[in-house]
């Protein structure tokens, strides 16, 4: 009896242990990007929309910026961090300033974001900011084409991490995180 | 006491009653006789598998609800009723299985509900934040959390998701489509997913556990790796050589060894017999180094533990060599290769399955598999020299001839390894 209390006790540890873990890994996921929204600055894009599902998270946007594809000095492998440096034009559109494996310092109307680079040559290099899709109420990602032009309000923090706020098409809101 | 399923126990319930109202044995050797086999509750088997059917059901809506993204909630009353969920369904299922005088089996389906909670709230988090679409680090994650709470609970339940799990992550679904190009790449999510679900099933002592891991590492090396069928054919080897050191020292999992190993080496070869498991490229030469490596590394381990065994495990060396070295040559003589190979094995397997292992199990495999070539090459040398009805009818007679002559010869064989 004594040992099958002792086994009872040791199990009930292990599975709050267990449970802690799971939380922990959740909450390990979730912080980092409500922490960008909370310190991060706010700039607005232009992109362009093809339309996806996944299985798990269902609709989903796949977006394609202007500057997710940057010309580096040197030929750089993929998985390397690319730091690209966007400054608003006379238009007031955000455009590519620089591109480079080392994070410079922005000047005052400049953000930099951080990237990684994917394969391609120095000329042209694809670069993932983990801002490439968003995702939509069920129904909603198969209403747009290639062919329309979505603005994208973007969070992007002093690390270089950016965080989608909100995305529309014309004056149509598609998606807002809310977080409370 | 022979240990009777819950059928064979029904059946002799009512054999008895009949003896008993026929007056072929009078009451007290009736009740003596049921004494002897005790009435197992049947309710239980079918009580169990509603339990797990409704958790995964519930757990697969919840996934379905997150998919609907439904944006009525905000991200933090989302995340407080999934983590809410987690911990609430961890917490009851506890109580019932574990705490005396509760409801194991719904307990069992609450904790595993738990973690199909957990997974739904990662890929919560994910949509949320628009994270990028990397399936496997979800998945991961998602089988890291399922694994602490199998190994704090011990139920295989939790087991075998986690199983399903690792499996589904080493497939890395996101390149799913690119077959044989990033098997170097996934190499080490199939050892880590291999190793970490062998010693989980072990641990848990199940089965079921070891037989998923069989079943996603082999369709992993066929689909994945430059090798295809020949991978499968050192995989399905290995796992025969460790049977018969498992049959020895853990018989319960002889079973899924057992039938694991042979239908995959069998499988493989009938398969070769169709044509070539691969091409010649430095990937395939690798692969073929390091899978025959491994596989006579297993062999000659089961034969320094289990020295009665060391014809079987011989043969089965010799296959796995001859069958590296008749994979890059030729079309039609590697074809024959496998064709001869293929028919050892079978015959090598009845063989040991009557006058050395005493297996129905391994008797019946092969003869399956028998047959299955019969209408394999029946297509290959016939289809097209035959007008079509006729090559169906013909076929068909041969077929039941060939299913009456191999139940007559397995019968024959079976109680002759009774007798």
């Amino acid at each position: 009896m004594n040992a099958h209390i002792t086994e009872y006790g040791h199990r009930r540890w292990t599975l709050k242990l267990a449970v802690l873990f799971q939380i922990g890994v959740l909450l390990s996921l979730a912080v980092p990007p409500v922490v960008t929204l909370h310190s991060g600055r706010a700039i607005c894009v232009e992109t362009v929309p093809v339309d996806p599902w996944n299985m798990f998270r269902g609709d989903y946007i796949r977006l394609g910026y202007d500057f997710g594809r940057v010309t580096m000095p040197n030929n750089f492998d993929s998985g390397e961090p690319v730091y690209v440096t966007l400054g608003k034009d006379e238009t007031g559109k955000w455009q590519v300033v620089s591109a480079g494996p080392e994070r410079p310092a922005p000047r005052p109307g400049q953000v930099v974001l951080c990237g990684v680079a994917e394969y391609g040559s120095a000329a042209s290099i694809p670069v993932k900011f983990g801002i490439e899709q968003v995702f939509v109420p069920e129904g909603k990602g198969k209403r747009f084409s290639s062919a329309d032009r979505l603005k994208v309000d973007l969070i992007v923090d002093d690390q270089g991490r950016a965080v989608i706020k909100r995305v529309r098409a014309g004056d149509e809101e598609i998606y807002r995180l809310r977080l409370i | 006491m022979a240990n009777l399923t819950g059928k064979q126990q029904l059946l002799l319930t009512r054999e008895i009653d009949r003896w008993h109202s026929e007056s072929i044995i009078d009451e007290s050797l009736a009740d003596r006789l049921k004494s002897l086999y005790p009435e197992r509750s049947f309710s239980h088997g079918v009580s169990s598998s509603l339990i797990l059917v409704g958790a995964i059901l519930v757990g697969l809506g919840t996934l379905l609800f997150i998919a609907a993204n439904w944006q009525s909630m905000t991200l933090l009353a989302k995340l407080a009723v999934m983590v809410l969920a987690t911990v609430i369904a961890n917490y009851s299922g506890w109580c019932l299985r574990f705490e005396p005088g509760k409801r194991p089996r719904l307990g069992e389906g609450l904790l595993l509900l738990g973690s199909l909670f957990y997974g739904g709230s990662i890929w919560l988090i994910a949509q949320t934040f628009n994270f990028d679409s990397s399936f496997s680090t979800g998945l991961l994650l998602w089988s890291l959390g399922t694994l602490a709470a199998a190994l704090a609970t011990r139920l295989p339940s939790l087991g075998c998701l986690t199983a399903i799990l690792c499996g589904l992550w080493a497939f890395d679904c996101d390149r799913f489509g690119i077959f044989a190009t990033g098997a170097v790449e996934h190499l080490p999510h199939f050892l880590i997913g291999i190793v970490v679900c062998t010693g989980l099933a072990f641990y848990l002592r199940s089965p079921a556990v070891s037989w998923i891991n069989m079943v996603w590492g082999g369709l992993w090396l066929m689909l994945w790796s430059p090798m295809h069928s020949l991978a499968l054919l050192l995989w399905g080897v290995a796992i025969l050589g460790a049977f018969l050191h498992i049959s020895r020292t853990r018989p319960i999992f002889s079973g899924s060894f057992l039938y694991g190993g042979s239908i995959a080496a069998l499988g493989a070869l009938l398969i070769m017999t169709a044509g070539s498991s691969g091409t010649g490229s430095s990937d395939f030469t690798h692969g073929v180094f390091l899978l025959l490596s491994s596989a006579l590394v297993v062999l000659m381990l089961v034969a320094v533990k289990q020295p009665a065994r060391l014809p079987e495990l011989t043969c089965l060396g010799v296959l796995v060599v001859a069958a590296c070295l008749f994979s890059v040559a030729p079309e039609p003589t590697a074809r024959l290769c496998a064709n001869i190979s293929l028919l050892s094995l079978i015959g090598a397997m009845i063989y040991t399955g009557i006058k050395r292992l005493g297996s129905a199990g391994m008797i019946n495999v092969a003869i399956v598999f028998f047959v299955l070539d019969i209408i394999f090459r029946y297509f290959d040398f016939f289809y097209t020299m035959m007008d079509r009805s006729v090559f169906f009818l013909s076929g068909g007679v041969v077929l039941m001839v060939a299913g009456a002559l191999a139940e007559r010869g397995r019968r024959k064989m079976i109680d002759g390894m009774a007798a």
